[in-house]
């Protein structure tokens, strides 16, 4: 393994070698990743606040058109048997202890997934009295799914990130726009 | 019964086969906004629209820099800034795939250079907006 590391950063000539070792690696770890969660996904679904949209959007993830279960991905009834916790809305205040006490009875490993706005960032709520602003104020979030609600599709390519079996498709971009210079301008 | 049968069995498969094929959003589907950054000067007026505050700008008033920002973690696609930005800077594409491990992705950050106002001297707005629409001076100094 060692003499693998000090090969991968040697040579630039070679990049194709590279590629395919850094592809090897990822196999493993993908094998990896099913072997822990078993190639399957059980999700418990927990609604701190929302206003139904993501719900219906997540329940239309059964239906026969989107149809989730042929990926082995299974809503279940309690905490107790679930992998992932799909949770919606922006954290009300009534009910964050449920929130709270949902997450303690997950066994480990556990995921946390934020489903639209509210739950990304507190949405059009924000932070206020009753809203927490956000699921990651108050537990380790590990895939955001933005999308007021977002689509079937859209939750169903969050799922499936967080099981390592599709990619992130956006990246962080910057734009700056300070090589004009510095000169005042006087019409 | 047989109806039933008849009529389950003549729909077929209707499974979308999406992971592998890409699904295609209708037309008229609001998704990610994108900016056009050849066309934005910079003038704000998006971050005044936005109701849920996914789009924001801080002025750094020492080095004259306008640090300009939308998140897509914020924002629950109305089409305000589409329909307000007055160069047609911003659209909301079809585009709906925005899972991310980060919050950090989800970000669009811009820095625009601002120009100082020739009588109070401050910085007050992007030398791109003047160019587009000449201002003498700051408001302040009107």
């Amino acid at each position: 393994m060692d003499q693998e590391m000090i090969e991968f950063q040697k040579p630039e000539e070679n990049q194709e070698v590279l590629r395919t070792h850094l592809e090897e690696l990822g196999n493993h770890l993908s094998e990896k990743i099913g072997k822990i969660f078993g190639r399957s996904l059980h999700i418990r679904e927990v609604d701190s606040g929302s206003c139904n949209a993501c719900e219906w959007e997540i329940t239309a993830l059964s239906n026969p058109v989107y149809d989730l279960e042929r990926f082995g991905i299974y809503f279940v009834a309690s905490p107790r048997h679930a992998d992932v916790l799909l949770v919606t809305g922006p954290v009300s205040r009534n009910l964050y202890t449920a929130l709270l006490k949902t997450y303690e009875a997950t066994p480990e490993p556990k995921l946390v997934i934020a489903v639209g706005a509210c739950a990304c960032s507190g949405g059009l709520f924000q932070k206020g009295y009753a809203s927490l602003g956000g699921v990651d104020k108050v537990l380790p979030v590990d895939v955001y799914i933005p999308g007021c609600p977002p689509r079937p599709q859209a939750i169903l390519q969050g799922l499936l990130l967080a099981m390592d079996k599709l990619e992130q498709k956006i990246r962080k971009r910057n734009f700056s726009d300070l090589h004009e210079g510095d000169t005042c301008h006087r019409p | 019964m047989f109806r039933i049968l008849k009529k389950s069995l003549s729909t077929g498969i209707v499974t979308s086969r999406y992971p592998k094929e890409p699904d295609q959003a209708p037309e008229e589907f609001r998704g990610r906004p994108e900016v056009d950054f050849e066309k934005c000067t910079g003038c704000k007026v998006c971050s005044e629209v936005c109701p849920s505050r996914a789009i924001t700008y801080e002025d750094d008033l020492k080095q004259g820099i306008r640090n300009w920002q939308l998140s897509y973690a914020n924002c629950i696609f109305c089409g305000a800034c589409e329909e307000q930005c007055p160069y047609g800077a911003i659209t909301l594409s079809r585009f709906y795939e925005m899972a991310s491990r980060n919050k950090d992705d989800l970000l669009v950050t811009a820095k625009f250079q601002l120009s100082s106002c020739p009588r109070c001297g401050q910085y007050f707005e992007t030398i791109r907006e003047i160019r587009r629409t000449p201002k003498e001076v700051s408001h302040g100094c009107r």
